[in-house]
């Protein structure tokens, strides 16, 4: 089963139920897809190894071949070239490597290169039974969703998937969440918090994800998220409280299942639950 | 989409491109390129003035890249606009625009302002 964890708002703890759940259940990869800044390993330590670089194609012009025609500018939806007299202008931090613009050159002017955007690493070892791949975006790059795409490409399906999903309802969130099985929503119950959960829950219903919500910091803000839940019946899968323990051990970079024992139940019972929502294993 | 010849004229006759947020006589400046609502063209000989819709405003990403090639496409010498993003400056590099940044005013004022420099 592959399980993606998601959240409209940032900070809500998709990283602490993400690496919680994974150290509570059996022959799990836990893919960390926030490749912005990726951080699940701050709380797992790993040693880490490089397994590929990512790369992107960018167009190369040939100053001999270009007529300046400006086919190719007209042909990036994306804005990353300009046409003037003196020849072609390319941003390639607007490029999306589509390649639009060598089909729609007709002076054979264009070529691809490829241009490293980050990389993909993996733990050397396997310290709590846990295999973590995760996507680097290099400094300055804009685009997450090919690093994604390539992280998401080390999938092992013999085994439990943990997506740890970037915040928000964008690009790189919908890269992270596609093909999952069920996606948990993380949330704090606060009308910051329900605000961005409605955007969340409307992406899901887009990508037709079964969707379930997980309240952490419960007993702060007020009763708006879990009212909201069930007037539209998505479960209520787990509430986390707002317990000075879990912040302290979370300070400390510690899971707080490895200290709080009983909370590895609650979490092998909340995948119970999604293995009877989704009839997967 | 229009030509993209830029051809040099004499310093005495100049077209300018003014970013703004509305049309008319009394149209105001935007410091915005890629995103201004308008350009408005003026023509130092005739002092003549037209003003176009910014096709780029909305455009999800390289708003100031498209713009940039737009107004290099209209023929412009000078741009004047609050403050051009770094994609669109090196397309004005390129396209041997004159850039002047100055603060929001009302676009006619701008021009005379820059008109007033250019000849002391």
């Amino acid at each position: 089963m592959r399980i993606a964890i998601a959240s409209g708002k940032g900070g809500t703890g998709k990283t602490t139920v993400s690496v919680n759940l994974a150290l509570s259940l059996e022959n799990v990869q836990l893919l960390d897809c926030d490749v912005e800044e990726p951080n699940c390993n701050l709380f797992l330590g790993h040693p880490l190894q490089k397994v590929e670089d990512v790369g992107i194609q960018v167009p190369a012009i040939s100053k001999d071949k270009c007529t300046s025609c400006g086919k190719c500018a007209e042909a990036c939806r994306f804005n990353a070239l300009a046409v003037l007299l003196t020849g072609v202008i390319l941003f390639p931090k607007l490029c999306h490597g589509c390649g639009a613009c060598s089909i729609a050159c007709t002076k054979g002017a264009i070529s691809e290169t490829i241009q490293v955007i980050g990389s993909i690493e993996r733990s050397a070892s396997h310290t709590h039974g846990i295999e973590l791949y995760q996507g680097v975006l290099n400094i300055g790059e804009p685009m997450a969703s090919p690093i994604i795409r390539t992280l998401k490409g080390h999938i092992d399906n013999s085994r439990t998937v943990i997506i740890d999903s970037p915040p928000g309802t964008s690009c790189p969130v919908i890269s992270s969440i596609t093909g999952a099985d069920y996606c948990i929503l993380v949330t704090e119950p606060t009308p910051f918090g329900l605000h961005d959960l409605m955007l969340a829950v409307d992406l899901v219903k887009d990508l037709q994800l079964p969707h379930g919500v997980i309240i952490n910091r419960y007993g702060t803000g007020n009763d708006g998220v879990e009212d909201y839940c069930s007037e539209n019946s998505i479960p209520v899968l787990m509430k986390i409280p707002y317990d000075i323990r879990i912040a302290q051990l979370y300070s400390e970079g510690t899971p707080f299942v490895l200290r709080m024992p009983h909370w590895k139940d609650r979490f092998q019972d909340t995948f119970r639950q999604l293995q009877e929502l989704t009839g997967r294993f | 989409m229009l030509a993209y010849r830029h051809v040099p004229k004499k310093v005495s006759k100049m077209k300018i491109c003014v970013t703004t947020k509305d049309k008319g006589p009394e149209a105001g400046t935007d410091p915005h390129l890629g995103r201004c609502m308008y350009f408005m063209f003026i023509d130092t000989d005739s002092l003549q003035t037209e003003f176009a819709d910014n096709p780029y405003a909305t455009a999800s990403q390289g708003a100031g890249v498209q713009a940039a090639q737009y107004i290099a496409g209209r023929g412009a010498d000078v741009l004047i606009c609050g403050n051009p993003g770094p994609n669109s400056m090196s397309v004005m590099e390129a396209a041997g625009i004159k850039i002047v940044k100055l603060p929001e005013m009302k676009a006619m004022e701008a021009v005379q302002a820059f008109l007033a420099n250019n000849d002391s």
